[in-house]
């Protein structure tokens, strides 16, 4: 459990403000885990090798959908079908609101599904709430 | 009375003695204080007086020097020197007493004050020495001289002293005067005491005094009283008494003793006591008269007494001697009671026992009487003759013993002692004789209890021998079990109307449901059990019956009874005709039978025969083996034209002219190997008139009696057949009519297929242009809103990071940068949900609508709670609309959102919601008192992006009501409204059911 606090939070994004706005957002909610962003559903995928060579597996993946290359509901299925990493916390966290979005998305095995913000203070909520929920009080698998 | 005295006196010296001494030490007191009272009187003031005097003198003297010395006063010192022989007199005066000026003084006796006198007379000694030296020394005595100082001085010394001794003195005489007050109240008020105490007393004595007296005056009345009592119980005692003296002279006699014996008080009183007496009885006296003095009491003496008018009466005499305080004799007193009666009474007592001991003695009956300890004190004949002993060898045995079998003792020890004491009882028990023959005895037993002595006390039995008697009733117990559990009831009735029933068994209850008690005691008649329509039949058979004389017994044919519960039962009746000596019936008596079953039985034995007559079918049955007919109903035979008795001769191949013997064998195997148990064939059957018809027959096995036998049965299809044919023409007419209509059906089929396949590609295109659509607004959303959150997200930044680098405008520029982003926002949004209603499909349901309205009112709730915002429902629970549940929801939400939007300016703002139902449609309205429009924008406000208002005013993106009509429009709906501007809308909602 200790652990934990050194376990980072992945986040799969390709929108740079959205990025930077994400990051700052939990900086301002004190957030103690480290953030490690993947700017594309190829890139996010090149992770799993890294956590087969040992890097620190994340305590929860956000992980958004319309992306370049390889879409997040790809990355989805795929590391729900992993071996090892099948369990880790998977949470969308997109803009659409589409009922179609959300129901592929816990057809994949997605573990919860966030709408984005527009409104910064709203985002800064959400943000707060997610670490709080996902790396505090939330006990993740071994 | 003595007693009280003494107390009485005791008490009262005490405290009269104690009265005179109180008296007495208050008289000493009040003289000794008199006394205190003129001494001190006479002693003291004198001698503050001279004091006075005293200082007076000396005062003069000193003035009367001063004045010589000066040459003032022309006196000598001879004058001077007079003064102070007065003051030594006085002083003197003081000391020892004495008399001057012709009063008489006392000396001062208190030894202080006796002192400062003194010291006071040394000083005026030494002054008066100082005086004559002044006198002497003139010259050197003038003011202010030494000497003069020295005078001056002493002088002041007496003035003190002699004022101290004068206070003193005053002081003392206050003192005694003021003791003496004191005590002189202390007396006063202890006299007034004790003459309060003497008057309290005084009552209080007289009062003890009349208490005592009225004690006394009670006690003597009580006294009278009792004396006046006694004196009416003697006078008025109704047992006749009287007092004799030492030599049996009558001293007085009670009224009770002359009315008995009718004689007067003068005629007894003074006269011997045996001149009342008969001869034989005075000389009993003689004998009993000194023994009664000597013991001094005498009980129950009977004497013949003889009465004034010459009968003679019986009486017994209790008596005593009563002695007077020296112990010698002083009178007796006896009381006497008319024993007359009972003495009769006794002998007749005396004479009815000795009758009764013959009648037991000689009675044949079995009469044994026991004492306490069941020892045998009477045995009469009949015990005699009954067991075999004789009275003498068994007189005081033991009876348990005797005739008791050791088992049954113990039972009998037990009831023993219940037996006594009981009222006349009976009970039964064996005895064995002297044989040794075993008998039954049924006893009747009292006790006998007249003796006062317990162990006189006997119980008397008699018994009856009832051991033949018990067999006999054992066999008919026997004989009555085996009738009453047997189905059989047996009657007896009178030879009357009705048949009254005299007896009957214990089993009618089983056969009627009525206990048999019921039967006798109320005389039931027999015809009231007989059912209705049997009564007659039965009561002529019994008529007939009777008639003969000769006969003994008849059977009547089965009839009906009703039981309790109004059931039907046949029964069979076997009855028994019982004539007196002359020959007259005087009774019936019979046993009864349910046979109701094997009526039941016959009965549906008839029946199915009767089926088998008269049905319409043709009926035959015919041997297994050799085919022949063994039973043909009448239906068959009528059909048919043959008779039984010819069909017994034929087979069913008889009747059937195209059938050979072998074909039918074959058609009946299955049937005879049991392979199947039913076979239905058609044949022709021909008549005895040869005419032929069509039959079909159903044809089946039946074994009965360890044979088998063949059941036909053969229904008559001629006719049927007929309408067959009939049938199968028209079914090929119609197959060809159907053919026709089938062609043309495909050719329609064809058609539709081409159609559907035309419409398939429609929906193809629709859903393609959806898919297009959904992409279309997906992205839009998606994309549009990724930006959007980059300038939220970094005009907040700016707003809170650089705050302090940003100046007021530069933060408002932000701020409406931020508004304007949430603008768009919401737009989007609208936008999204707008596609969103146009892509959906619609489905319909049955939907109750209060729900709804409850749900959506729930979730506005907040909204709600902001203002006093009333709400009214007209929906009644179970109003139901058959719409799309999505739909509806979005635009009763929409409409309630706008009514609380647009009324919350308002003071009492309130909103109507009603449903209404008619024949062709759903109506709904939501009212408000909000700000109302102009009918000219009616048409306007429904259309998309359409506003009425700023959005300082009221927001919004205006795409609720456009949302609203396009979803009415989807449910085969609409919508319009009515308003006024500041008089709030309404917006109505109709659906085609």
């Amino acid at each position: 459990m200790n652990a934990l606090e050194n376990n980072p939070i992945f986040l799969v994004e390709d929108n740079p403000v959205d990025i930077d706005l994400t990051l700052r957002a939990f900086e301002m909610s004190n957030l103690t885990n480290p953030i490690k962003v993947a700017r594309d559903g190829e890139e996010a995928l090149s992770f799993i090798q890294k956590w087969d060579n040992g890097e620190p597996i994340p305590v929860v993946i956000l992980l958004d959908l319309k992306m370049p290359k390889v879409d997040g509901l790809e990355v989805l299925k795929t590391i729900k079908s992993h071996k090892k990493y099948s369990q880790i916390p998977i949470v969308i966290l997109t803009s659409s609101s589409e009922n179609s979005d959300i129901d592929k998305a816990y057809k994949l095995g997605a573990n919860s599904y966030i709408v984005k913000p527009v409104n910064f203070d709203n985002f800064l909520k959400v943000a707060s709430q997610i670490e709080l929920y996902w790396a505090v009080l939330n006990k993740s698998p071994n | 009375m003595t007693l009280p005295n003494k107390i009485y006196t005791k008490k009262f010296t005490l405290v009269f003695i104690s009265i005179i001494i109180l008296s007495i030490s208050l008289i000493g007191s009040m003289i000794y204080v008199g006394y205190s009272s003129r001494s001190i009187a006479k002693k003291q003031p004198p001698q503050i007086r001279v004091i006075g005097l005293i200082k007076t003198e000396i005062i003069t003297s000193h003035l009367w020097l001063e004045e010589v010395l000066s040459g003032d006063r022309n006196e000598s010192i001879e004058a001077v020197n007079e003064h102070f022989e007065k003051a030594n007199t006085y002083t003197k005066t003081l000391l020892y007493g004495g008399i001057v000026d012709k009063a008489q003084f006392i000396q001062v006796t208190n030894t202080d004050i006796r002192k400062k006198i003194q010291e006071t007379k040394k000083v005026i000694d030494s002054l008066f020495q100082l005086t004559e030296e002044r006198y002497l020394k003139l010259e050197h005595a003038k003011a202010g001289t030494e000497i003069d100082q020295i005078y001056d001085d002493v002088f002041r010394l007496f003035l003190k002293k002699v004022t101290i001794v004068e206070n003193t003195l005053i002081k003392h005489q206050q003192k005694n005067l003021n003791n003496f007050i004191y005590t002189q109240r202390i007396l006063t008020f202890s006299a007034i005491l004790l003459g309060l105490l003497i008057i309290i007393l005084f009552y209080w004595f007289e009062n003890y005094k009349f208490q005592k007296e009225k004690k006394l005056t009670q006690l003597n009345n009580i006294i009278i009283e009792n004396e006046e009592r006694y004196r009416l119980l003697y006078q008025n005692a109704p047992l006749p008494y009287q007092s004799l003296n030492i030599d049996g002279y009558l001293i007085d006699v009670n009224p009770a003793w002359v009315n008995t014996l009718g004689y007067s008080h003068k005629e007894t009183v003074g006269k011997h006591f045996t001149e009342f007496m008969t001869k034989e009885s005075a000389e009993l006296v003689k004998t009993r008269f000194p023994e009664f003095l000597a013991t001094g009491a005498i009980y129950n003496a009977e004497f013949e007494m003889i009465k004034k008018d010459g009968t003679n009466l019986i009486v017994s005499y209790d008596g005593k001697v009563s002695n007077d305080e020296k112990g010698s004799f002083k009178q007796t007193h006896c009381v006497f009671s008319d024993v007359t009666e009972q003495k009769k009474a006794k002998e007749e007592l005396i004479i009815a026992k000795e009758f009764s001991e013959k009648i037991i003695e000689t009675s044949n009956a079995f009469i044994v009487g026991l004492d306490r300890n069941h020892l045998i004190q009477i045995f009469n004949e009949g015990a005699e003759t009954i067991t075999g002993y004789k009275k003498n060898e068994i007189l005081g045995k033991d009876w348990f013993e005797i005739f008791f079998s050791k088992e049954i003792i113990p039972e009998m020890n037990a009831v023993w002692d219940n037996a006594w004491g009981k009222e006349a009882h009976s009970y039964e028990n064996y005895i064995f004789t002297k044989t040794g023959e075993k008998k039954l005895i049924s006893w009747q037993t009292t006790g006998m209890y007249e003796e006062i002595d317990i162990n006189k006390h006997l119980l008397i039995s008699i018994g009856e021998d009832i051991t033949d008697r018990n067999a006999k009733q054992e066999a008919l117990n026997t004989a009555n079990k085996i009738i009453n559990r047997s189905p059989v009831v047996a009657f007896r009735w009178k030879n009357e109307d009705g048949w009254p029933i005299e007896f009957v068994t214990n089993n009618v209850m089983n056969l009627t449901g009525i206990n048999s008690e019921e039967f006798i005691n109320n005389a039931f008649d027999y015809t009231s059990l007989i059912y209705k329509d049997d009564i007659k039949r039965v009561t002529e058979e019994v008529a007939d019956a009777s008639k003969d004389i000769n006969l003994n017994s008849f059977t009547h044919k089965p009839y009906r009874i009703i039981t309790e519960n109004n059931k039907v039962k046949w029964v069979f009746d076997i009855t028994f005709i019982i004539r007196d000596t002359e020959g007259e019936i005087t009774h019936y008596e019979g046993i009864i039978y349910d046979i109701t079953k094997e009526k039941m039985a016959s009965e549906q034995t008839e029946l199915f025969s009767r089926i088998f007559e008269e049905s319409l079918n043709e009926i035959y049955l015919f041997d297994a083996e050799t085919l022949l007919f063994t039973q043909v109903n009448s239906a068959a035979q009528r059909n048919l034209g043959y008779t039984m008795k010819e069909l017994k001769k034929m087979t069913p191949i008889h009747l059937k002219p195209l059938l050979k013997t072998e074909s039918f064998k074959k058609i009946i195997e299955p049937l005879e190997k049991n392979k199947t148990n039913k076979i239905i064939f058609e044949t022709i059957h021909q008549r005895k008139d040869k005419s032929t018809y069509n039959a079909e027959v159903h044809l089946q096995v039946l074994k009965y009696n360890e044979k088998s036998l063949f059941v036909a049965l053969i229904s008559d299809i001629t006719e049927r057949k007929k309408y067959e044919n009939h049938l199968e023409e028209l079914v090929t007419d119609r197959t060809k009519d159907l053919e026709n209509s089938e062609d043309a059906l495909l050719n329609i089929v064809d058609d539709l297929n081409s159609k559907t396949k035309e419409l398939k590609n429609i929906n193809k295109k629709l859903a393609s242009v959806n898919a297009e659509m959904e992409t279309f607004t997906y992205s839009v959303s998606h994309d549009l809103k990724a930006p959007l959150r980059g300038i939220d997200g970094y005009s907040k930044l700016l707003l809170d990071l650089y705050k302090n680098d940003l100046n007021e405008e530069a933060q408002e520029f932000l701020m409406n940068v931020r508004s304007g982003t949430q603008q768009m926002n919401e737009l989007i949004d609208d936008l999204l949900a707008y596609s969103r209603l146009e892509r959906q499909d619609f489905q319909f349901s049955k939907i109750k609508l209060k729900p709804i309205i409850d749900d959506i009112l729930q979730l506005l709730s907040n909204e709600i709670n902001k203002t006093n915002l009333k709400i009214s429902i007209n929906c009644t629970s179970d109003f139901t609309i058959v719409a799309d549940s999505k739909g509806l929801k979005l635009v009763l939400r929409n409409l309630l959102d706008n009514a609380i939007k647009f009324t919350n300016h308002k003071d009492n703002p309130h909103i109507e919601i009603t449903s209404v139902e008619n024949s062709t449609h759903w109506l709904i309205f939501v009212k408000d008192n909000g700000v109302g429009f102009d009918m000219k924008y009616h048409d306007r406000i429904f259309k998309i992006f359409q506003r009425l208002h700023l959005p300082e005013e009221f927001e919004g993106t205006g795409i609720g009501l456009a949302m609203v009509e396009k979803a009415m429009h989807r449910m085969n709906g609409k919508i319009w409204a009515e308003s006024k501007p500041n008089e709030g809308s309404c917006f109505y909602l109709e659906i085609k059911k």
